[in-house]
Parts: structure tokens; sequence; C-alpha cells
């Protein structure tokens, strides 16, 4: 008899190719082909994975339209199949897909949009963090500033595009969509979700460089350093002020331990004396 | 086999000290709606006379956010029900410990009543199809769930309900009725049936057996819940086959055999299940309401 094992892996090649195959054998006959019935849990798979990338990536399938759509999530899901119960790492893999994607080459920017909607997603589903301590950061002393680390808000992932992806975004969050022009240069940014609503923000150029040299885990001089010199007609306090008021930042470290809340904050004074 | 035993001990062990809970509260015997994202500000500011709501446990399984937000605000004003359609319980893969781990944090966080998942399989060699797929109904599959449903609920400590599905075929090499499968996994693992009227009359209608014999035969003492929903006919080279799409009204049929089901089991806790096209908070409300008249009549005519 047929083993549980060989019956399902039978099933799995029958869903995910296009052919009935060897599970046809195991099927009772009845008014309905054996061929008609796995089409009916070919569409359900296929359908329910395409629905559920269409979920994280609306904006590719306005872009792509529904046509289109079904087949690029079709090779998508062949190539990248879903790997848990869990369907919120699912499409992780979209913009990577894109990239090589042919078929959509003729929409060079539809990868970096996909980035933009991907890290919406996460964002959306990422932990909740308190803000930074402002009290504790400001009794730092001058001399150990340089060597300052600073985790970011576990929402926050940033993007950066030779296209005005975030203009094609933003374009499609209203019901009218206002023409973009895709010659219209790059643009590089966050996105995160400091608090309730996800937030898509453009950053400049130096902004965006400090924060991602934080992100490294730069020491904060170093991190300074580095933005001063590939941007020297930015200013970088007021950068540093920009990614403090967006909420960016949510904790540091001081070389002396990992300072979180002016209560923390205290106990290390007292060790240090 | 040793193996077996050994990541069974290990699960136990782990359940100790993730969970760690107590015996659940009974869910209420009344009837309840599936919880959905386009609900929670209604459900938060209406307040609808609702028995209880259920949740679909993957639809919370992020670090943070809106979901568990609402969540949080919602479940003390409601008994829940935590519904898993991803522990893939049938497959011969291994359970997912990340799956599970996250289902355990999510009943730690929520105390709920009841905690569900279905008599199918979803996943095999490590990918998921994101479908209730159905089993043989063989020795060998009865053996593998029981073990299975026994594993999970080691793992979390507490009785679990298998849910019986829709299904689109048959397999030829199946021994045992869909009906004498359930009530047997009960009596080797221990867990509870979730009943699916909806689903029994589908597969009845698809497969060409009758859907009140199928309920005869189930052990009502070991029903701990019962859903409701709507299905969609499809004509295939003419011949109607029935989808089960959770995406309209529960038809009449599946309400006469819900009738047929309470006045042989009694009233049970209920469910309307509505996950595609969800219309209005008041629709689900009303369907709702109507299953209540159900439990109510049969409690009276008991009374």
């Amino acid at each position: 008899m047929l083993s549980l094992r060989e019956l399902q892996y039978r099933f799995a090649n029958s869903l995910r190719g296009d052919e009935t195959g060897a599970i046809a054998a195991c099927i009772a006959p009845g008014p309905l082909s054996a061929t008609q019935r796995m089409q009916i849990y070919r569409n359900n798979f296929r359908i329910s994975l395409r629905g559920a990338l269409a979920a994280v990536y609306p904006v590719v399938h306005a872009l792509v339209g529904e046509g289109f759509f079904a087949y690029l999530a079709h090779e998508f899901t062949d190539r990248y199949p879903s790997r848990s119960g869990n369907l919120h790492s699912f499409g992780r893999a979209l913009p990577d897909f894109l990239r090589s994607f042919e078929a959509a080459a003729s929409l060079p920017y539809l990868p970096d949009v996909a980035a933009i909607e991907w890290a919406w997603h996460r964002a959306f589903h990422a932990a909740e963090c308190p803000p930074l301590d402002w009290a504790a950061l400001a009794a730092v002393p001058a001399e150990e500033h340089a060597a300052l680390r600073f985790g970011l808000h576990p929402s926050v992932s940033s993007f950066s595009s030779p296209y005005p992806a975030a203009a094609i975004w933003e374009a499609h969050q209203s019901d009218t969509v206002e023409p973009v022009d895709v010659a219209g240069g790059g643009c590089v940014g966050i996105v995160q979700r400091p608090a309730d609503e996800v937030q898509v923000v453009l950053l400049t150029g130096g902004q965006f460089a400090l924060l991602s040299a934080l992100q490294c885990g730069d020491g904060f001089g170093e991190a300074c350093e580095k933005t001063a010199k590939a941007y020297p007609d930015d200013d970088i306090a007021s950068a540093f002020r920009q990614l403090a008021r967006l909420g960016s930042l949510v904790s540091f470290t001081v070389p002396s331990g990992t300072v979180s809340s002016a209560a923390d904050r205290q106990s290390v004074d007292r060790q240090r004396v | 086999m040793q193996q077996h035993q050994a990541s069974r001990i290990d699960a136990a062990r782990i359940s100790t000290r993730e969970v760690g809970m107590g015996p659940a509260s009974p869910m209420p015997v009344a009837t309840g709606i599936g919880l959905r994202a386009e609900h929670y500000q209604a459900v938060l500011r209406d307040r609808p006379q609702i028995g209880w709501l259920e949740i679909h446990a993957e639809n919370y399984f992020g670090d943070g956010g809106a979901p568990l937000r609402y969540l949080d605000e919602i479940r003390p004003h409601y008994p829940l029900s935590i519904h898993c359609v991803g522990t893939s319980l049938g497959s011969v893969d291994a359970l997912s410990r990340e799956h599970l781990s996250h289902l355990a944090g999510l009943i730690r966080r929520y105390e709920p009543e009841l905690v569900s998942d279905h008599l199918c399989w979803g996943s095999v060699g490590g990918i998921y199809f994101n479908d209730l797929l159905p089993l043989p109904y063989t020795e060998e599959a009865l053996i593998h769930v029981s073990a299975r449903v026994e594993q999970l609920q080691e793992y979390l400590g507490r009785q679990v309900l298998v849910e019986n599905l829709s299904s689109y075929l048959q397999y030829q090499h199946s021994t045992i009725d869909e009906w004498d499968f359930l009530n047997e996994l009960t009596r080797r693992s221990g867990c509870d049936i979730l009943l699916d009227v909806n689903n029994i009359y589908v597969s009845a209608c698809n497969h060409g057996f009758d859907a009140r014999a199928f309920i005869d035969a189930i052990n009502g003492e070991r029903v701990g819940e019962v859903h409701l929903a709507g299905h969609a006919v499809n004509h295939v080279d003419g011949h109607d086959i029935l989808i089960d799409d959770h995406a309209s009204r529960v038809c009449d049929a599946v309400w006469e055999l819900f009738d047929y089901t309470i006045s042989r089991m009694g009233p049970k806790p209920c469910l309307i299940e509505w996950d595609t096209d969800v219309p209005e908070l008041e629709v689900l409300a009303e369907e709702a309401a109507r299953a209540q008249r159900v439990l109510e009549a049969q409690h009276a005519l008991v009374a």
C-alpha cells in the first residue's frame, strides 16, 4: 500500500507541476476525473499564495495589472515556495526575484517599489519599542559622544533607488493616481513604525548616510566623519536631529555599558564611581 | 520510534517551561463569529452582542503591530478561540518548532477558551501550500495524526480540537470512514472534535455520502465546537462541485443540517466563519443570531 509519505510527495508534485502525475492512481473514481480534482487543489494553492503576495505588494499589483501579476506570482512561487505555515515571511524574496525577472525588465523601478512594500509589511508586524531616553542621552559626558553606538527601532528598514520609487509608491496610496516622472531622479529613505502608523520617509543623502553608518554599528564619531566626507555640504547636526525627531533611534550604548533608561544610567554612574 | 518518543518527551518538557498553563475556562455554549481585521474598530466601538470570537492564529504571529494591539483591546470583552490553519498536523514532516512556539506565545498572551486546527496536511518536504489538504483515512494515517495531536497537546499543555475538512477528492486506499477516523482520533489522542457542518455538507455533496449519517456517527460528547460557513457551487463538465470558500451566508441546506446536529448533540459553542469578501459586522451578527436561536430552541426543548 502507498505510504502516507509517498502520497504526500506525489500530491505535492502534482500541485507544483502542471501534470496530475502519479497521484492520479491514488484518487477514487467519481463524476470528476483525477485531473479535474487535482486542478481544484492546484487553483486553491496558486490563488491563495497569489492573494497573499498581492496583499503585501498592492502597488506592484497595480503597476503590472492582475493578469501579469498572476504570471509573476506563479513564477515566484515556483522559485521561492512558502517555507512556513505562517505567511508573514512569504514574499520576502520578491524584490530580488524581480531584479532578474526578464518579463518585467521594462519596469526597472519595480524591484525598488517592491522593496518599499516589503519594508512596509515588515514594519507593520514589527515589535513595539519605547522611544529613546533623551534625558539619559543628554547626561552622557561630551567626551564619550564619539564612542556612542545607537540602536534603531526594530521596524526600521532603509531603501535606496536610482528611480523615484517612493514617489511611485506614494502615488498609489490614493484612489486617483497622479503620474510620476520615472526619469525624475532617485531617492533614499526609511520605512518605519515608531508608533501605530507605518511611515515611508524620504531622507537627504547626509541623513541617509548617517543612519546607514549607525545601523552598521559605527560609533557616533565615526559615523559623523563618514557622513561629512561623503556629504561635505550637509549639516551633520541637523541630520542627527532629523533622525531623532523621526523616532528611528531608540537606544544607545556608551563604552561602559548599555544605557536605555535614566535608572540604568544612574547604576552605570555608580559602577564607574 | 525511539526518535519519536524522544521528541515527545522533549516537547513535554518545553511545554512546562514555555506555556505552563492551568486548564482553560470553558467556552460558553453560545454563538461566536470569526474576528476579521475589517471589524476591529467596529467591534471595539459597538461591542456587539456576540457570544465569543475566533481568530486565525497565524494572523497574529507577528512580533507586534495592529493585529496584536487590537486583540489586546478586544480580548477582555469576549471569550476567545484560537483556530490554526498552518500547523500541518497530518504532514509527514516534523511539526515546526517555530510554529508551535508562536502558537504557545499567543496562548500565553490571550489564554483562549479553545484551541483548534484541522484534520489535514498542508506541507511536505518543508514546502507549504497554504491549503488544507485531505489525508487518506488509513490506520497508518490514524497512528500518525494521533501521535502528532498528542505531541501538540503536550507542547501546549492543553487539549486541542481537530476539525473535519471540505474535500474535493477521496483516496482509493482509504479504509476508514471519515467519521470513524475522527472518533478514533479523539479516543487515541484525547483531542475533541470541531465539527464543521458546512464542511460535512460540502464533502457529502462532492462524494455522494449522506451528511446526516456522518453526524449520526460522530460521538457528540466529543464535539467541543461547531462551525458554520458559506460555500460556492462550481460547475465542471455538467457536474456540481462545492468549494468551501467562507465567502457568503450559510445556505438553507446547511442550516437544516445544523438544526439536525444540535438536535442530536445538544447545544454547542457555534461559530459563523466568513473570511473572504467579508461583509459588514451586522451581517455576521445576523447569522450568529440565527444560530443562537437554534441553540436556544434546543435549550428550551431540553429544559
